[in-house]
């Protein structure tokens, strides 16, 4: 799994790639961690490139979304492919979270 | 008729794609189709992680078994550790020595199989049985 941080404007943008399981997540919340850690105003985790999650990605991102919430920021997830938004579905998630069809939808939504 | 397999792993997070892939192969061996093996993988990728996480408390050394079972117009998969028994307090029973998992997984298992259960008998650790009934498959 690859997570790589860019900016566009106001926003942080998380790129991640590959599957993100209980051995590869720690990565993905060393990005979140850091990025709420900085009171980024506005994080957005792009999952366009994410093959497989399980239930600790998404805790993850649950706990990313709950740490930018503390200082006021914004925390949205783009490119979901259906597999993915499934297993939010599935674990109950799926309306916790801002999701986006991709990413342009994402930062025009933070504009 | 029936055909089963086994894998043993150490309790290693980084082998789950592994475990991963073997479910995936499988999963086409028996034309579940593309989502039906993708929901299957995640389903026994969240059973294993829990004994990682709880049964192992993250130890990567300890033996998980996996035992895979075709049968008829079902699938079991028996889960099997040796490690600390889920806490039956959070459990709840459906007979004697059986309980349903608890946890994030939760939700994630339950919504794929259609049978889930812990048995707690055994003397040491526990074994987490999954079935998935096999209707209206492509192959054979």
């Amino acid at each position: 799994m690859e997570v790589a941080v860019r900016r566009d404007g106001r926003a942080a943008i998380v790129e991640v790639r590959g599957e993100v399981d209980l051995y590869t997540s720690p990565k993905m919340r060393e990005a979140l961690v850091g990025l709420t850690n900085g009171k980024a105003p506005a994080v957005l985790v792009d999952l366009s490139h994410v093959e497989y999650m399980d239930s600790s990605g998404v805790a993850t991102l649950v706990e990313g979304l709950q740490l930018a919430r503390q200082y006021g920021g914004q925390f949205k997830l783009a490119g979901l492919a259906p597999a993915i938004r499934n297993v939010f579905r599935f674990a109950r998630l799926e309306k916790v979270f801002d999701i986006y069809d991709d990413t342009p939808a994402a930062l025009e939504a933070l504009r | 008729m029936s055909e089963s397999f086994r894998i043993e792993l150490s309790s290693s997070p980084r082998l789950l794609q592994v475990v991963r892939a073997v479910v995936s192969q499988y999963g086409r061996l028996l034309a579940l189709g593309e989502d039906e093996t993708f929901r299957l993988k995640t389903a026994v990728d969240e059973a294993c992680a829990n004994v990682i996480r709880h049964s192992y408390g993250g130890d990567p050394g300890q033996p998980i078994v996996l035992t895979f079972t075709v049968s008829d117009d079902r699938l079991e998969i028996l889960v099997r550790d040796f490690g600390t028994k889920p806490d039956p307090q959070r459990l709840k029973p459906q007979r004697e020595d059986q309980a349903k998992p608890g946890g994030l997984g939760l939700p994630l298992i339950l919504s794929v199989m259609d049978e889930v259960a812990y048995d707690l008998s055994p003397e040491k650790g526990s074994a987490l049985r999954m079935v998935k009934y096999l209707r209206g498959r492509d192959g054979e």
